[in-house]
Order: C-alpha cells, then structure tokens, then sequence
C-alpha cells in the first residue's frame, strides 16, 4: 500500500473497487465453457480412436466346473466395476468382457465376477479375427481344411503364411463379386428395368415390340451369365476351411474366405499395433457397413453428409445473397420491412424439425408427387385455359406500366393508385403463372412409368438439402445484411458518382466488399446444417442406403435417392442396433469424424474468407 | 440569367447555371435562392461555416442527393445549357459529365488499374488497348503514374493517404467528364499532400470545370479563381478570389474570412 495515503483502504475494498471480482468472475464463466468443450472432445477422442487399437486377449478360468473340468473363457477386458450386490450390499468387483464369437456364445459381452475368476493368463496363440458374418470370432487355431483330405496343422511353419495368403484370396473373390453385382449387374438392371417400362408404354402392335424384346432377352441373358459368375465365385469362397478351437474347448470350422482381416494381439510389438490401428482407422473411414452397421466401415455416412451439406451450401448462398440484397438495398424502410426482418430472425428459432414436417409436406409429397405423376387435382380444361389466358394478360399489363415508367423521373415518386396497380398486377401474374403450373391438366409427370414407386416423391438427398437450406436460410440474410451494411458509404457514392448505376455498384462494389461477410454467415449454416439430424430424418435419411448419391451409371448424380448421415448414424447405432453394447464404440467413432468432417468444412471456408480478406484488405476507412 | 462576376463576364462562358435555386432536406430548407454561375476551366471555390449548405450544392450538381428520401427543389441547374432536372436527362449520364472527389479518399476495394477504369467498365467498354491509354493518362494527370507504374496491379489500399486521393481524382477524370467536383478534397490529409493536390488542380483547370467545396480559406485563397460565400443557406458574396478576401463588400464576408467565426 501506498505510504501517502494515511488511511489505506481495505483490501476487499479495494479488490471491489478495481472490480478484480468481477474479472475473475467471467474468467471463471469462459473456464467453464472451455473444460466442458475440451472434456467433450477429449473424451470422444479416447474412445472414438481407442476403438481402433489392438487390445491383448486373456483367457480367464472360472472357479465353476463345466463337463467335469474348469470352465474356460477367452476375451478383451473392456470394462471393470465394482457393484453393489442386491442380495447381500456386498462390494462385488465386476469385469466385462468381449468375447466376439457371436455365433458360438449368442452375445458378444459377459460379465464376470472377479471371485469366480481362479486364474488369468495371455496365451500367445490366440487369433482375433474380423469376419463377414457374426463378427469378430476369437480362437485358437487348430488346422487348415483345403479339401477333406488335405489339411495343414496349426503347429507347421507354413500356417500363418499360407492362412494369411488364404485370406487375402478370400478377399480378392469379395472385391470381385461386389463388382460384379453391384456394377456390372447394376447397370445391367438398370438397363433392364428402362427397356420394360418402354416396353410397356409401345404400341402392342408385334412389329413395334418385336426388336425390344429381343434386346431385353439379350440383357436377361447377359444377366444369367454374370449371375451365374458371381455364383461360382460364391461356391468357391467355401472351399477351405478353418478348424479353430475356443476356450471352452469347442471346436468349429469356418470358411476362410469368409474372414476379412485377422491378427495375432498377444503376440503384437508397438509398431505392430500401430500397423492394425492404421488399418482399422482406414478400414473405417473407407469401407460400406455390416452387420447393422455395428462392422465394418463408415464410408456411404461421410459421403452423404458430404455431398448433403455441399448441396444445402450451394442452394442457400444465392438465395440468402439474393434476398438480403433485396432487404438491404431495395426495400423500403417501414413497417413491412421491420416485421419481415423479425420474421427472418424468428425463422432461426423454429425447432429444425418443424422444417423438417415442412420438406416432408410441400417438398416430398407435393413438388416430389407433381414431378412425379403431374398435378393430384388438375383444373377443368377451360379453367385452365382461362388462367393460363390470365397470366399473359397481366404479365404484358404488368410490363407495360412498368417500362413506361423511366428512371430519370425518379425525383416525382409514382402515385400510390399507380403502384398499386402495378403491384397487384405483378402478383397476379405471378399467382396465376403458379396456378397454370400447378393444375395444368396436360401434364401426367416425369415419372408416371414407374409408378406406384415414386422416384421424386419420397425422402431423397434434394429434398433434405433443400429442408436444410431453408432452416439455415436466416443465418445467411442476417450475416449478409450486416456485411452489406459494413461497406463504407463513401465507396457506394464514389461508385455511383462514376456514373454506375445502382445494381452495377451493387454487383461490383458492395457485394465484392461484403464477401467476407457472406462467407461467415454460409460457415455458420454449414455447421449447423452439417450436424442437424431431425429433419433428415423424415426427409431422405436412412439407415442403410445400397447406392450413393453419386455414381458411375448414367445420369451420374442421382439427387432423388436416399442416403446415409453421420448424424443419423449415431443415432441408429446407439438407440435403434440389437446390441447397443457391441455398436459403443463405433458410436465413438462416429462422433468423432462428424466432429472432424464439420472442422474440416469449416476450415475450408474460413480459409477462403481469409483469402478474399487478404484480397480486399482492410482499407485505412 | 445567373450572372457571373462582372470582370469574367466577357472573357469566360458560364458553363453550370444555378438559376434561383431552393432545396429542402424533408421540411428543413437547407438552399435559400441560389442563384449564380460557374465558369468554364475555371476553380470556383465554395467557402463558409459548418451547415452552410455549400456542399448541398456541390452534391446537388451531380444529383448526388437523389440518393436521399424526401428531398424538394425549386429553381433550375443548367449545365450547359441543359436543366440537369430534365425528364430526358439520365442520372447515369449526367454523373458521367460531372466527375466527384470526396473528402475522405475511398478507393474501391480493387487494384489501382481497375480503380482507375471503374467508370469506363459500368459503361461496358473494355477493349485492353483502350484501357490501358486510359489510365496512363488519368494517372499521370493525376500525377501519380511515376509512383505507381510498377505496381498498377495490386491493391489500392496499399497506397499512403495522399497517393490514394489523387487516385480518386485519376478515377474522378478518367472518363473525361466536363465538370470535376471536389468536396473538401484535402481535410484527410497532411500539408505535402495538400500541396500536391493543389498543384494538381491548377493543371487540371484546363480542361475541366472545377467546383470545390473547402473550409480551409487559404486553399481558396491559393487555388481558387473564383470564391462563392455562403452563410445559412444564402450565397451572401461571389466574385473573384482576390478581392472578395481582400475587399469584402458583404460584413458577413468579412466577419468570416477575418476569423471571427467558423
């Protein structure tokens, strides 16, 4: 304390008066949110990540007799507990354990108690191996079957090799057989499946039908040829056999082939646990699920929540641009301007899946069904004709009371009578334009042949790119708006003073300006659309979606199919799978590249704002 | 007629007329009958107090304030000889013809070339060969094509304060207008570069019209042939530069131009 002054001040005193309290308190309200993002994010990086590292395997001897010997059981500790016994309160040390195998055990988890366990070990020759079907399997091996005569010993030198070379034979065969059905007979059915609906709508005359048929016959022999490849393949997939004993003493055979991936975890270095965690992580990131999604990879959710929030990106942007530069420069001040700026902003507070009801109703059954059968209830052909009549008459009304009216009067303001006239002119063209559309009766749809199967009419990748761009619709006017605003007045009037006029100044000087700007707002609606699952759900999401939105088969993007969401696939893995036990982990995983794909996007764009930043660089204003 | 000052009247054309002008901001009239002329490759300075309602006028002869609501005239402006108020005069074209230099330097967010062309391109030409001519001769005459010749193509934000004011003078002149107007063009920067502006000014009066608006009389003083006084929305005194500071008719004029009031 300073010696001038005779009577210092407390020292509470002075704390409040340099409000030291108060800093400390928002210091304490930014800590708080910074420990609860960073927990968040640590945790699901452990467990998102860990999913993918090799865990050793114990084999665990009960104390209960099975068959006259110790009850054996082999698997990887993933949880321990300590539990309150219901009968007795007594502490009880609980382990749960893996035990893949699902086909032998029924489940894939138990859990035991640690005073039933007389003995743990880490035999070396136990094999965790990925399968095609019922999961992991986790054994020790006994032989190899090539036919039933020949068979190799566990206990031979050549055995890991020669499994090892059988494996990745097995998995050529898959590779193989996915090509053939998915590509080659894919297209095939697709060609198909055209040819029939032509062949439906020909004349029923023979000579008409005479040269489609022959050509469908050809394709359904094309067909039978490669059906019956794919057959042969399959056939072949199970010839060698693996023996493998499991812990109980069980002995069971299994196809080699069926088995995708396998590794020996008791017998693994560091470096080589790193290998099986690179491939898991990859396996991951690029192969299809099985299993009810609880195996294999992701790849199809990432895609579509890819190519979803790209499309909502690319249809919210001009949109957004295109009405906030309406609302900024154009409209008049006033009430109608004020409450229509509310109205925006509250739009932001509508409950996504409210939006999602919305994409349901007027996207998927009303646009999706007329683009799909025409109009439900068509008008009367006079009435139609009367309307279509109608439009042109008020368009040409419109134009003309328009167009008489030029610039260089804008000093005398056009009398109210007059525009209101021409407005109502101008909306009545447009509600009859919409009226001649809509219930044009001579429209039967796109997509009638398909029928009943609707091709536009149920949820797809558009319709939930464009539910989502309307949510994310409000973020982009707001930002937009404000970007607008922060172009320096000066600039605008050295632009119109050049002799611009005023939508030249807008295009070329203020929207350039407020780029920037725009960007955020488009940042903010990628992250939010991105990670939105609600309205998805009932506007094109699904669970397991055989082809992506986009592909090799003419017309190559396919915006009317369903697709898979990172989001969505949370969902379903943790609260819809059969066993919400063995899909944990992968919900994990699931988070954490959701998390990662929105970062990524993010970063992108705040990239870009940066360049177009750096380009119009701060001026000295 | 608006007449010019009686020692012009024979050798100079009045080329802008401002013909009993009045002009009302909503109710508040802000141009009380304005009525005088400005001649033809003649520096016209605009001077008097904060709200006197010079730089109405400067912004009235562009129709710059066309941009504000509820706005009201009476009287004319002619330039040369046509109302700029005629049903058959475009904004655009008129805000060709009369070129503007604001008081705060604001260079498009662009490079310094495509500053410079900005009112050729609205006007849609963009034959290269043309372009570049243009703004060779714009940037010299604006004196400053030895600055920045090496680095035409980068951003105009990069220039000091003084360089970016002449490059919105470059800008102002590129599409030859008739008539440059100048709004207080030196209030942003320091005393070299007013310097140079003024210098700059001089030259460009042989081919231009100027009209600036200054509050800063030693400016006028130095650059300008002719002084326009104005005080509460009244033009209260015009005549040439030198005697309207030296021989004030007007006690208004006199009061003002001595210091005792701003």
């Amino acid at each position: 304390m300073s010696d001038a002054h005779s009577n210092p001040p407390s020292s509470a005193a002075l704390l409040s008066s340099k409000g030291e309290i108060k800093v400390w308190l928002t210091a304490t309200g930014l800590n708080v949110g910074l420990f609860m993002v960073a927990g968040l994010l640590l945790l699901i990086t452990w467990n998102g990540l860990s999913v993918f590292w090799p865990q050793p395997v114990s084999e665990f001897t009960l104390t209960s007799e099975k068959d006259g010997a110790p009850e054996k059981i082999a698997g990887i500790i993933t949880k321990q507990k300590t539990r309150r016994s219901a009968a007795t309160g007594q502490a009880i040390e609980e382990i749960q354990i893996f035990t893949g195998n699902r086909d032998a055990y029924g489940l894939a988890f138990r859990f035991l108690d640690q005073s039933s366990l007389a003995s743990t070990t880490l035999p070396t020759d136990y094999i965790v191996a990925e399968r095609s079907e019922y999961g992991k399997a986790i054994f020790t091996p006994v032989r190899l079957e090539f036919s039933p005569t020949q068979s190799l010993l566990a206990n031979d030198p050549t055995f890991l090799p020669e499994l090892h070379r059988l494996v990745k034979e097995g998995n050529d065969r898959r590779a193989e057989i996915t090509a053939l059905e998915k590509h080659e007979i894919g297209a095939i059915n697709a060609r198909i499946d055209k040819l029939e609906i032509r062949l439906r709508k020909a004349d029923p005359s023979p000579e008409a039908r005479a040269p489609l048929e022959q050509e469908l016959a050809t394709l359904r022999s094309e067909y039978a040829t490669l059906a019956a490849q794919a057959t042969t393949l399959r056939d072949r997939q199970k010839i060698e056999k693996l023996v493998y004993r499991l812990a109980s003493g069980e002995e069971r055979s299994q196809a080699v082939a069926e088995i995708i991936h396998f590794y020996q975890p008791n017998q693994l270095t560091l470096v080589g646990r790193f290998k099986i965690f690179l491939h898991h992580a990859l396996a991951f990131l690029t192969e299809e699920p099985r299993e009810a999604n609880t195996e294999g990879g992701i790849f199809p959710a990432i895609f579509g929540t890819f190519v979803m929030t790209l499309l909502m990106a690319a249809l919210v942007t001009p949109l957004g641009i295109i009405a906030a530069i309406y609302l900024h420069e154009y409209a008049k001040p006033g009430i109608m301007l004020q409450s229509i700026r509310i109205c925006v902003n509250n739009l932001a507070g509508v409950p996504s899946i409210v939006f999602g009801v919305f994409g349901l109703g007027f996207f998927v059954y009303g646009v999706g069904g007329y683009i799909d059968h025409g109009p439900a209830y068509p008008l009367p052909e006079r009435w139609w004709f009367l309307a279509s009549l109608g439009a042109v008459v008020t368009l040409i009304l419109a134009l003309l009371l328009t167009l008489k009216y030029s610039p260089t009067q804008a000093l005398q303001p056009k009398s109210k009578a007059r525009s209101f006239t021409e407005n109502s002119l101008w909306i009545s063209t447009a509600l009859l334009t919409l009226l001649t559309l809509a219930k044009c009766p001579y429209f039967h749809g796109f997509f009638a042949d398909k029928l009943p199967s609707p091709t536009f009419g149920t949820g797809g990748i558009l319709w939930a790119s464009i539910t989502l761009s309307l949510m994310t619709l409000p973020v982009v006017i707001v930002a937009t708006e404000e970007a607008l605003s922060a172009v320096p007045r000066g600039v605008r009037e050295a632009a119109l003073a050049c002799g611009a006029s005023k939508w030249q100044m807008i295009q070329r000087i203020a929207l350039p300006g407020a780029l920037p700007g725009v960007m955020t707002g488009i940042i903010l609606a990628m992250a939010r659309g991105a990670g939105e699952v609600a309205p998805l759900m009932i506007t094109g999401v699904v669970k397991l979606a055989p082809s992506l939105p986009l592909d090799g088969i003419a017309p190559f993007i396919h915006a009317e199919r369903k697709f898979m969401h990172l989001g969505f696939h949370i969902f379903d893995l943790g609260f819809q799978s059969p066993d919400s036990e063995a899909a944990k982990p992968m919900v994990f995983a699931t988070t954490l590249l959701l998390i990662f794909l929105v970062v990524v996007l993010n970063l992108t764009a705040i990239q870009i704002r940066s360049h177009l930043r750096r380009k119009l660089q701060a001026s000295a204003f | 007629m608006p007449p010019l000052p009686l020692h012009l009247q024979s050798s100079a054309r009045p080329f802008i007329e401002v013909d009993h002008f009045d002009f009302w901001y909503g109710p508040k009239q802000v141009l009380h009958d304005i009525h005088l002329a400005f001649p033809e490759n003649h520096i016209t300075a605009l001077i008097g107090p904060s709200g006197c309602g010079k730089t109405t006028l400067l912004r009235n002869l562009n129709r710059m304030n066309d941009l504000v609501d509820g706005i009201r005239h009476r009287g004319d402006i002619r330039l040369d000889g046509t109302s700029l108020y005629d049903p058959k005069v475009e904004v655009i074209s008129l805000r060709k013809r009369v070129g503007m230099v604001f008081q705060k330097y604001n260079p498009f967010p662009k490079s310094i070339y495509e500053n410079v062309i900005f009112s050729l391109r609205v006007a849609g030409r963009n034959d290269r060969r043309q372009l570049d001519e243009v703004v060779e001769k714009s940037l010299r005459q604006a004196a400053l094509w030895d600055e920045v010749k090496d680095k035409l193509h980068e951003s105009a934000f990069g220039l000091s304060g003084g360089q970016q004011q002449r490059l919105c003078i470059a800008r102002a002149i590129a599409n030859r207008p008739q008539v440059l107007l100048m709004d207080e063009p030196c209030a942003a920067l320091d005393p070299i570069a007013t310097l140079k502006i003024e210098e700059l000014m001089t030259q460009l009066k042989d081919e231009f019209t100027i009209v600036i608006v200054t509050h800063n009389m030693e400016q006028a003083r130095r650059v300008a042939d002719l002084t326009a006084f104005f005080y509460l929305g009244k033009l209260i005194e015009y005549d040439e530069t030198l005697s309207l500071f030296t021989q004030p008719s007007q006690i208004q004029t006199e009061a003002y131009i001595s210091g005792r009031f701003s």
